[in-house]
């Protein structure tokens, strides 16, 4: 197939309806290569590229879906319920996560790993929305439709290893941080139920990606009507 | 050496390996090195006696690559902190043979998967070690003794490093 220069593996993949799973890959938002989840294997690498940051070159011949593809991407799921505390059963996310989602897609029925359930805070400072870290799978999406849609720049990466967590302002409660414009765009792009709108229950959170969308669309392509 | 004879050198650090003593008279240089699962690193050794328990070397180095990880991608964020759980079960005498299987695939797993070099190479101590130490793991996995407990014997554990 002939694709445009500079057309990610992804893009190009899914042009020709070959889906390929993606966790920390958002539409509208740079990509940042750290859920593994979309590598592939091309031919003549001995190592697997991630499809969302690679771009396809001339000739390039990729296989999206191999034996030791699945294996490693059902690993990525596992390792991900092993390391949070991701309860379904009164998520507010239950059946509208993407972590779900991909549990399936990859055929994972349930950890091999021991689960460790770390302790995690949960902010409700902000009047509007919350965020729970036990559900939070570090994506960096908050981070980046923040900063880069909505040029607010609330939220950040904190710390390393295992204690990796994402924080609002300077560590503050969310609610302190006078930089969030309350616009909700982080409650979108979240794939789990880690960020929610106040007084949502179980299985009950909506998200409208279709707003992100549109305001990328607008502003790249100069479409301002829906 | 106090205790008598060289048991491995360690080259590379915590993402190098350990080279056995019937391999010393390798030359120190950078493809000799990779060749055996280790690496040049910062060029430094660390020569260990008959004493040592490779299974705590290992877990020492393991615990150092899970704390180092920056938390980025998945697979090293969470699997040398996994990795580091099972070698922990391990030396605690709470494994079967089956477990050694589970941690050679969770290394090579780590290392394909891996952003950067740190996770890339965080699984070659255990590797190194699984491939010329066996008899370490299988005697803290109790298996040394009786090893028809998991239908084989210890020495048919083969690790590709
Ligand atoms: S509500 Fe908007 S401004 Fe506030 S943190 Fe979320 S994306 Fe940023
Ligand atoms: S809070 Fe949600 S969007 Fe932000 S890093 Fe965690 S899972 Fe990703
Ligand atoms: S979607 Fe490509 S690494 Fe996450």
């Amino acid at each position: 197939m002939a694709v445009e220069a500079g057309t990610t593996l992804l893009k190009a993949a899914q042009a020709v309806g070959i889906a390929i799973p993606v966790l920390c890959h958002l539409e509208g938002v740079s990509d940042v290569g750290a859920c593994r989840l979309c590598l592939v294997e091309i031919q003549g690498s001995s190592k697997l590229l991630p499809a969302c940051v690679t771009e396809a070159t001339e000739g390039m011949v990729i296989q999206t879906q191999t034996p030791t593809l699945q294996q490693h991407r059902r690993l990525i799921v596992e390792l991900l319920f092993a390391e949070g505390n991701h309860v379904c059963a009164v998520c507010v996310a239950n059946g509208n996560c993407e972590l779900q989602d991909l549990a399936i897609a990859v055929g994972m029925d349930h950890s091999r790993f021991p689960y460790r359930f770390p302790h995690r805070a949960v902010d409700i400072s902000h009047p509007q929305f919350g965020i729970d870290h036990n559900r939070c799978v570090l994506c960096t999406r908050c981070v980046r439709v923040c900063d880069e849609i909505e040029g607010a720049h609330v939220w950040d990466v904190a710390q390393r290893g295992e204690h990796t967590r994402v924080i609002t302002g300077l560590d503050q409660p969310w609610g302190d941080v006078e930089a969030c414009t309350r616009c909700g765009k982080c409650v979108d792009a979240c794939p789990t139920g880690a960020i929610f709108r106040k007084g949502t229950t179980v299985a009950e959170l909506a998200r409208d990606r279709s707003r992100l969308e549109f305001l990328v669309n607008a502003r790249e392509k100069r479409e301002w009507t829906r | 050496m106090p205790d008598g004879e060289v048991k491995a050198v360690q080259t590379g650090g915590p993402s190098g390996g350990c080279i056995p003593a019937h391999l010393l008279d390798t030359s120190v240089d950078y493809e000799s090195l990779v060749a055996l699962g280790s690496m040049m690193g910062s060029g430094g050794m660390v020569v260990m006696d008959q004493e040592t328990d490779m299974v705590e070397v290992a877990h020492y180095y393991m615990d150092f690559c899970r704390e180092e990880s920056c938390g980025k991608c998945i697979p090293c964020r969470a699997g040398t902190v996994q990795l580091y759980e099972m070698l922990s079960q391990i030396l605690a005498g709470r494994a079967t043979l089956a477990d050694l299987d589970r941690l050679k695939d969770l290394c090579q797993f780590v290392k394909a998967t891996s952003l950067c070099g740190l996770g890339q190479s965080a699984p070659n101590p255990v590797l190194s070690t699984l491939t010329y130490f066996p008899e370490d793991y299988a005697r803290v996995c109790g298996l040394a003794q009786d090893p028809q407990r998991e239908g084989r014997p210890a020495e048919s554990v083969e690790v590709q490093p």
